[in-house]
């Protein structure tokens, strides 16, 4: 009773930050592709709010919504229903962004030739252009916010501890009690809600998605029933309507009213941040720690790499063979859900535990892999579907297999949304880095060196604690700046399949 | 007899510019289309014939020039222009009869209406029984056959086409064509004026009342050729094939000077 009780409380609240990313992901996606100039400063915003290693990031997050909200539950439902919603949302708006940017050019032709209005254009071509990457991105938002379910739902304040009912907590519970049956049932019951999820929901819908993308053959999917029950409930509770002025308010020209709020809001987010960088630069330094920082991120960066190219290739078999082939793509995704979701980094600790300092190492990076893996897998996979049939069917013609087929066709034509799922591991592998440097068991404390464990040493000094998320931040930034963005601009650009 | 000037296309110039590099496209395009004529527009490949299309429809805007229609400037989009596309540009999740209702619905007519309306656009380009399949499950020949179906449906004053028969077997072609002109000869729908885009030359001196020739890029005409043959033409007519050698000369001496 107590699970199911526990479970209701955390679906709920995943499903309210994913209705509410989804609501963001459509307005950001949609806005930072209606002008270069949005372009560029939303997408560099994105890309650092992408960075942010999420975990480093709650107590900064928590402490502003208790603040706001007196420490009342609300405020602390609140807390957690953002943080999981910063597990969701920008990997929603990243996907929208780059539909609307490649958006078959044919497409926007007939709604002007034959004369759509703006809304009609929205409803019937933009918005139905978004379902097969809403869709297919909603799989890692699903499995992202079940996967830091825990960190969302215990919720430290100072010295004291809040909990909130829900799995997560339940689960930690259970753990601290050394309930192993207890933590087994739940990750059970987080299993058993996400394999519903898959089979009564997504699946069907990913099947059915295959529908709205530009470029498909062969017979068209039918429509699920799920389909017409969402489209009936969506229709009742007005959805369309509040769609339609979601992307038209987020495609419109700002006025010059809004422009100058913009401004201000910015000067004043660019002065906070100044102020902030300030206090932080300004004496008593704590000195002891930011002498270990550059160590603790070249140690870390290490085991982030390791994991993300060990990411990559034990993805690229599941990739290979979902090339064209959309059941076993599907498969790949109903699977990287459900096993994305669990909450992996439970099992971290007792395992740690067992194997004892000695092999912490490699286990902090087997477990960089379980939040950098489904990352690498998703994408990968859903570019492989994608791949025009053309290529595939030309190399048949000319005979072409091999390693001369992996070299010259199937590793470019995937290269874009390799690098996509590399770059998405690497933010993945950063935030797991966190937790998996550092780690209390019973009494007992295992520690390898890193930035994840000279963060958590550091939660009781804010300065120390900040200090360290923006050293770690600023390091993501600039490695997605000078190499993940560059190699992926040159890679679309050579290898583009999609004209 | 002097015709009434439905479009009036005045010094069309138009440069793409791409990563820093200029390409200019169309270089001083004027033509009139008359109320009653049938146009075609012939040229090499790249010569922007799409493009001349793609601007009266309204889908392009950034030209130098002037676009007249009925002597003022031409609305952008012009409901009374309608267009086929040389890609079919079908709306992929929406089944044929859909991708014809959705024009309608557009245009603001009633549910009833719109399905009467698509069933016998349908019918008349032969693709009945096939309402409901989407564009993925249909060949070439039948897409295209959608797209003439979906400009035709909204009853347009002028018909843009752009390689409207290219993709489709000999018969089906003749008989889609001969469907068109009698459309446009009958003059029972509201439909005018047809502009063609064609790079058949067969099939624009069997269709056409005046043929403008294009340049190869940046398109500029180079000749214009009267057709002023009887319907129904006969392309093994001496006439017919006088005028056919006549367009090919031209087309061939712009290739010589060039
Ligand atoms: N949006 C665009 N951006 C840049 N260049 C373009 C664009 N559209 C067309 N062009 C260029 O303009 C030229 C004319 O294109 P257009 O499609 O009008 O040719 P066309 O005469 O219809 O050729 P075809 O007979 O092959 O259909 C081409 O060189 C093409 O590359
Ligand atoms: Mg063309």
């Amino acid at each position: 009773m107590q699970l199911i009780s526990a479970a209701l409380w955390s679906t709920y609240r995943i499903f309210v930050a994913y209705f509410l990313s989804l609501a963001f992901g459509i307005f950001y996606g949609v806005s930072a592709s209606s002008g270069p100039r949005r372009e560029k400063i939303m997408i560099a915003i994105l890309d650092i709010l992408q960075s942010v290693p999420i975990l480093g990031f709650f107590p900064v997050a928590i402490a502003f919504f208790v603040a706001v909200f007196r420490g009342q539950r609300i405020g602390l439902e609140l807390a957690a229903i953002f943080l999981i919603f910063t597990s969701q949302a920008w990997n929603i708006a990243f996907g929208v962004y780059e539909t609307v940017k490649t958006l078959p050019r044919e497409l926007v032709e007939v709604g002007k030739a034959f004369n759509f209005s703006k809304t009609f254009t929205i409803q019937r071509i933009y918005l139905p252009a978004m379902v097969p990457t809403i869709v297919f991105n909603s799989g890692v938002s699903m499995a992202n916010g079940w996967y830091f379910l825990m960190a969302s739902e215990i919720i430290t304040l100072g010295s004291q501890e809040v909990k909130l009912p829900g799995l997560g907590s339940s689960m930690m519970n259970y753990l601290a009690q050394g309930n192993i049956l207890g933590v087994v049932m739940c990750i059970g019951t987080i299993v058993l809600i996400n394999t519903l999820l898959q089979v009564l929901i997504f699946r069907p819908l990913v099947k059915w998605s295959e529908l709205f993308q530009y470029n498909a053959v062969g017979t068209a999917p039918e429509w699920p029933a799920v389909a017409d029950v969402l489209f009936d409930f969506g229709k009742a509770l007005k959805v369309d309507t509040v769609l339609v002025k979601l992307v038209s308010t987020g495609t419109k020209k700002l006025s010059a009213a809004a422009k100058y709020v913009f401004y201000v809001i910015g000067a004043a987010f660019v002065g906070g941040l100044g102020y902030l960088i300030f206090w932080l630069f300004s004496p008593p330094y704590p000195s002891n720690i930011l002498s270990q920082i550059p160590a603790a991120l070249t140690v870390t960066t290490m085991r982030v790499v390791a994991a993300v190219v060990i990411a990559v290739f034990l993805a690229l078999p599941f990739v290979i063979r979902s090339v064209k082939n959309t059941t076993a793509a599907q498969n790949i995704y109903s699977l990287a859900s459900i096993l994305g979701s669990i909450p992996a980094v439970v099992f971290y600790p007792p395992i740690v535990a067992l194997g004892g300092r000695a092999y912490m190492e490699p286990l902090s990076i087997l477990l960089l892999l379980t939040g950098s893996f489904w990352y690498a897998l998703f994408n990968m996979s859903k570019g492989a579907m994608l791949l025009p049939g053309v290529l595939t069917e030309m190399a048949q013609v000319f005979n072409i297999k091999g390693r001369l087929y992996y070299k010259n066709i199937l590793i470019p034509a995937i290269l874009p949304p390799l690098i996509t799922g590399a770059l998405t591991a690497w933010g993945g592998a950063w935030n797991a880095s966190i937790v998996a440097e550092h780690v209390q068991f019973g009494d007992k404390v295992y520690s390898i060196p890193g930035i994840g464990a000279l963060l958590v040493q550091s939660t009781s000094d804010t300065k120390a604690l900040l200090l360290i998320v923006l050293c770690m931040t600023a390091l993501i930034v600039l490695v997605n700046m000078l190499f993940w963005r560059p190699w992926y601009s040159k890679a679309a650009k050579k290898y583009n399949i999609t004209e | 007899m002097t015709a009434v000037t439905l479009l009036d296309v005045k010094n069309l110039n138009l440069t793409f510019k791409e990563k820093g590099k200029e390409l200019s496209v169309l270089e001083d395009i004027s033509f009139t289309l008359d109320e009653g004529e049938f146009l075609c527009l012939v040229g090499p490949s790249g010569s922007g014939k799409s493009t001349i299309l793609r601007i009266i429809s309204g889908i392009l805007n950034e030209y130098t020039g002037e676009v007249l229609y009925k002597g003022e400037p031409n609305p952008q989009p012009n409901p009374n222009v309608s267009m086929v596309f040389q890609s079919f540009a079908l709306i992929p999740w929406l089944t044929v009869q859909e991708n014809i209702e959705l024009v309608l619905e557009a245009r603001g007519i009633a549910p009833r209406q719109r399905i009467r309306t698509a069933l016998r656009y349908i019918d008349m380009v032969g693709l009945d029984s096939f309402e409901d399949a989407y564009p993925r499950e249909l060949s070439g020949g039948m897409r295209q056959r959608v797209g003439i179906a979906r400009a035709l449906a909204v009853e347009p004053e002028i018909l843009l086409m752009d390689e409207p028969f290219s993709a489709l077997d000999v018969l089906t072609a003749a008989d889609l064509r001969e469907q068109v002109v009698n459309l446009w000869l009958e003059k029972r729908l509201p439909l005018k004026s047809v502009l063609m885009v064609t790079h058949n030359m067969e099939e624009a001196v069997f269709l056409a009342d005046r043929i403008l020739v294009l340049s190869a890029r940046p398109g500029h005409i180079i000749g214009e050729i009267s057709v002023d043959l009887p319907r129904p033409r006969d392309s093994r007519d001496k006439a017919f094939e006088e005028i056919l050698d006549k367009v090919y000369s031209m087309i061939l001496s712009s290739r010589i000077k060039s």
